[in-house]
């Protein structure tokens, strides 16, 4: 065989390593990955029943906001969302009248497939669950104030998870988290109960004024 | 050169082609699933709010409030 024959087999080879070295460093990765995953799972074991205890215990305090404080406490030490006990109704539910509750508690239920979407599908997931006919709140024809005050209620359960979120990751601390989810509540319950815009926007600018606050010590933290 | 060595280079082009024509093709359809995926959030987010960061969620619960009565 001569030079050009040797050369051409060599660069062969090369790019033919280089494929399959592509391939096998993705599955080393994943495979790397899973490992550390599963070894992270095992040291923060908690016994299902030591968790279930801990859930059960949330639910023993009389005020809503130390009951809120409870749960982000357990988000905070298990790293996993808290899952609440089967016979226990969302607290915005709770204050409403026995029919009301019934519809709060199925439109929780059925909001939750949406808070695992992104972008825009999540918001299209929100507006489908708000029974939007068109894109907009104000294309509407029929029925604005129902629908707008169901999508106001599925965004504020978004920003709740946003917290929570930043709770599990170790961002913010529970007392001020509790904070925030209490006064989102509060607000969450005068929708679900009627109450007009004019009683409503107070309470959503204590919030927004909650989370800037929130906003700008995580950002000194940072600093 | 004799009859062996040609048919072996063949060959080796034959398997040098092959390999520039796999990666070449690997990156075009990742490179048209991208425009795809932009293309289709373009069009959606022209009518749909994507909505992701907090401020983004404010400022939609600050308009919507004004439809309730």
């Amino acid at each position: 065989m001569n030079k050009i024959t040797y050369f051409s087999g060599f660069l062969a080879l090369v790019l033919i390593s280089s494929v399959i070295a592509a391939g096998s460093s993705a599955s080393d990765k994943i495979e790397n990955n899973f490992k550390i995953d599963k070894k992270l799972e095992e040291t923060n074991k908690k016994s299902d029943n030591e968790k279930r205890k801990m859930r059960e215990k949330c639910e023993e305090y009389e005020n809503r906001k130390e009951r809120i404080k409870c749960r982000l406490d357990y988000i905070k030490e298990n790293k996993e969302n808290f899952e609440a006990l089967y016979n226990k109704i969302p607290e915005s539910c709770r204050n409403l009248d026995f029919e009301n509750r019934g519809k709060c508690v199925s439109f929780y239920q059925k909001s939750q497939a949406c808070y695992e979407k992104n972008g825009i599908e999540k918001n299209k997931c929100f507006k489908r669950i708000a029974n939007f006919a068109k894109a907009n709140l104000k294309d509407e024809k029929e029925g604005k104030n129902q629908k707008a005050r169901d999508y106001v209620i599925l965004l504020l359960y978004d920003i709740q998870e946003k917290v929570e979120e930043a709770i599990k990751n170790q961002k913010i601390d529970a007392e001020k988290g509790s904070d925030i989810i209490n006064k989102i509540t509060e607000i969450k319950e005068d929708i679900l109960s009627g109450k007009t815009k004019n009683e409503i926007k107070p309470k959503f600018a204590e919030l927004k004024e909650l989370l800037k606050k929130l906003k700008s010590s995580i950002d000194k933290k940072n600093e | 050169m004799n009859k062996k060595n040609i048919i072996i280079l063949v060959v080796i082009l034959l398997i040098l082609v092959l390999a520039l024509s796999y990666i070449s093709m690997n990156k075009t359809t990742s490179v048209v699933e991208d425009k795809n995926s932009n293309s289709e959030s373009g069009t959606d987010s022209e009518v749909y709010n994507a909505a992701d960061t907090t401020d983004d969620v404010l400022n939609e619960i600050d308009n919507s409030l004004n439809y309730i009565e």
